[in-house]
């Protein structure tokens, strides 16, 4: 296993709700609440969880878009969080997104070799416009596009190589860490395939880390090294892919992976599944912030938040003995 | 500086700017096929458009002496259309390519040659129409170029930024919004005084606050998409975020916008003119004036019905390609072909 790239401990991103004429904050949402989580260089950890759990703002904040209220952002043990802007610059250029819809992350009045070459002006990479060219030819080459689309608009390609062309434009400032949010989810399935090989092949070949936000699972299977599940702003299980496939502690991720649509009936279980809608993050329950919805729930659930048993190299957020003795 | 002197230079400026825009839109397909389209569409709204920023513009090219003609006083400079038309002014009415005056009496000096025939002073109604086209592009464009750079400075600042300037710029249009135009209008100018620029200013500060409620509520969308994003996570700093993703992602509604604002001006001026606050030398004066005309025997009708035609046409035309720019710029009808 190699040494963490980023680390992230107890982070927290809430957002202020404002009302009235003074626009006092009257509470907040806590879409990340105490966010501890490894990525390792050159591997691959899948962020899992629901549509609202606060997988996205954990990138965001990752990437310095929303500000951190708590917590670090360590990458390579500098802690960009306390970081002000023009210090934070240089790390800009490490840790790069690739978003989810290839439609809205393009600017539309823009070419190709201009999105591409976005990121090297700002970092004064290339010279002149002729070695920008160039360099710009190499990442179109590099996601398996023809360099000579280069003059095109974004609305003259398709999905799959529109989300190409944004990979181009991260890969184009060299970073370390991609974080891929819901890269491939907006894709159809085949062109999901391509995209998912050309991600491993490019960590193979520049030895790039991912964070994976995903809420498919049979994406994560295939790609990632580590997986941390989240809800509702806080990592509930992490560990290594096939563990937590094979062997899930948490209910949560039980209820996740017995709600994966499967082709083979004898692999579909009969395990409870989660009950229920997520609760407000705005004001989510005392306790387990599982405790709602978990079949599993007993009286100490809904009176203290359990901490993160950690047991070699999984961790598991649960009072019950399955998920604290390993 | 005289009048015509900075009109000169004017025209000479609008010559670059469009040398220049030529050259932009050449370069960049997107605005090219847009043009292109627009051509297609509305060939002839676009040639009629042509024609009356012609007349305006030679009505601006203007200079000093050049013959001796009377009632011209030495120093008055006279435009390329003025010298078209020059010692043709009678003495009273003539109907259109009458041969006599219109009480019959005396001669024309120019028989026949009164297009439109000749207002109660004796000038040509066709030349007075032909004038009106500069004052009305005069209104339209002067108030565009004082309210849109308005509109957007305050509505992306407003709309990027946010926080306590957007209440800011979101308090004084509500405050604007909530006067009626008309009254604010006219207050404004009583105020200013009478005049071309005092009358622009008016109609500017009346009529930035749509284009301004547009792009402070596109600029707050575009802040969060994901290509500003992408480009904020790639060290760009927000003032060339706004240059080069926010502006150009606005440009379809500021044309849009002042298409149909400059009609819309072009009407106010008339409004104001019939209310005798107008500027000299529009087509709202000219109906203005012609409207006791009317109750004449024989009715005198061709100075109302040029001024009225001209403004008709006019409005017609640039309504029919501001219609056609909605469908072709509009990001939402934006086709896959296009």
């Amino acid at each position: 296993m190699s040494e963490a790239l980023l680390e992230v401990s107890g982070l927290r991103t809430w957002f202020p709700i404002r009302k009235g004429v003074f626009r006092s904050v009257v509470g907040h949402v806590r879409a990340v609440d105490g966010v501890d989580l490894t990525v390792r260089a050159g591997e691959t950890l899948a962020l899992v969880g629901e549509s609202g759990c606060g997988k996205t703002t954990v990138g965001r904040t990752i990437l310095g878009l929303e500000p951190a209220r708590e917590g670090a952002v360590r990458f390579e043990g500098v802690d960009l969080a306390a970081l002000a802007p023009a210090e934070l610059r240089p790390y800009r250029k490490e840790v790069q997104i690739v978003f989810q819809d290839p439609m809205a992350s393009l600017d539309p009045r823009m070419r190709v070799r201009e999105i591409v070459a976005e990121g090297m002006r700002s970092f004064g990479l290339g010279k002149n416009e002729a070695e920008r060219t160039e360099r710009v030819a190499e990442q179109l080459r590099r996601v398996r596009l023809d360099p000579d689309a280069m003059d095109r608009y974004p609305h003259e390609f398709s999905g799959g190589q529109r989300q190409r062309i944004g990979i181009a434009r991260a890969l184009a400032v060299e970073p370390r860490l991609l974080i891929c949010d819901e890269a491939v989810s907006a894709l159809d399935v085949s062109i999901q395939a391509q995209i998912l090989n050309l991600l491993s092949e490019l960590q193979e070949e520049l030895g790039l880390a991912y964070l994976f936000i995903t809420h498919d699972l049979s994406v994560v299977r295939y790609l990632a090294h580590e997986v941390a599940v989240m809800y509702l702003g806080q990592i509930v299980e992490h560990g290594p892919t096939e563990q937590i496939f094979e062997d899930p502690r948490h209910p949560y991720t039980r209820g996740l992976l017995a709600a994966v649509p499967s082709v083979d009936p004898a692999r579909r279980s009969a395990e409870p599944v989660v009950l229920g809608d997520v609760p407000s993050p705005a004001s989510p329950p005392d306790g387990c912030r599982f405790h709602t919805r978990c079949p599993e729930v007993f009286d100490r659930c809904s009176r203290e938040m359990p901490e993160v048993a950690v047991r070699g190299d999984r961790g598991c957020r649960c009072f019950l003995p399955r998920a604290t003795e390993a | 500086m005289s009048a015509h002197v900075l009109s000169n230079v004017v025209v000479g400026l609008l010559f670059v700017l469009g040398i220049a825009t030529g050259v932009f839109v050449r370069r960049n397909r997107l605005w090219r096929e847009a043009l292109f389209e627009l051509w297609r569409r509305r060939r002839v709204s676009i040639l009629v458009i042509g024609v009356y920023v012609l007349v305006a513009l030679l009505d601006s090219i203007a200079w000093v002496g050049g013959g001796d003609v009377e009632g011209v006083a030495a120093h008055e400079a006279r435009s390329v259309i003025d010298r078209i038309f020059e010692g043709t002014r009678e003495a009273s009415y003539s109907a259109p390519l009458a041969a006599t005056s219109f009480y019959g009496k005396e001669p024309l000096k120019a028989p026949s040659r009164h297009l439109l025939g000749t207002d109660i002073l004796g000038r040509d109604v066709f030349h007075r129409t032909l004038k009106g086209a500069r004052v009305a592009l005069l209104i339209g464009g002067v108030t565009s170029a004082i309210a849109i750079p308005l509109a957007l400075l305050l509505g992306v600042s407003a709309g990027y930024f946010g926080g306590r300037l957007d209440d800011v710029v979101f308090f004084v249009m509500s405050t604007l919004a909530s006067m009626p135009g008309l009254l604010l209008l006219i207050a404004l100018i009583l105020a200013l005084g009478k005049g071309t620029w005092q009358i622009c200013l008016a109609l500017g500060v009346t009529s930035w606050v749509g284009l301004c409620r547009v792009t402070r509520g596109e600029a707050f969308k575009l802040r969060e998409l994901d290509y500003v994003q992408a480009a904020r996570a790639l060290g760009v700093s927000e003032l060339r975020i706004v240059w080069r993703h926010v502006l150009p992602n606005l440009m379809h509604l500021v044309i849009i916008t002042f298409v149909l604002m400059f009609s819309g001006l072009v009407l106010s001026e008339a409004i104001l003119a019939y209310l005798g606050i107008g500027l000299d030398g529009s087509w709202g004066q000219m109906i203005d004036q012609a409207r006791d005309e009317l109750s004449r025997d024989p009715v005198i009708w061709w100075n109302i019905t040029a001024a009225g035609t001209a403004l008709f046409a006019l409005l017609l035309a640039v309504n029919f390609v501001g219609d056609a720019l909605r469908d072709i710029l509009d990001p939402r009808t934006l086709r896959e072909d296009l």
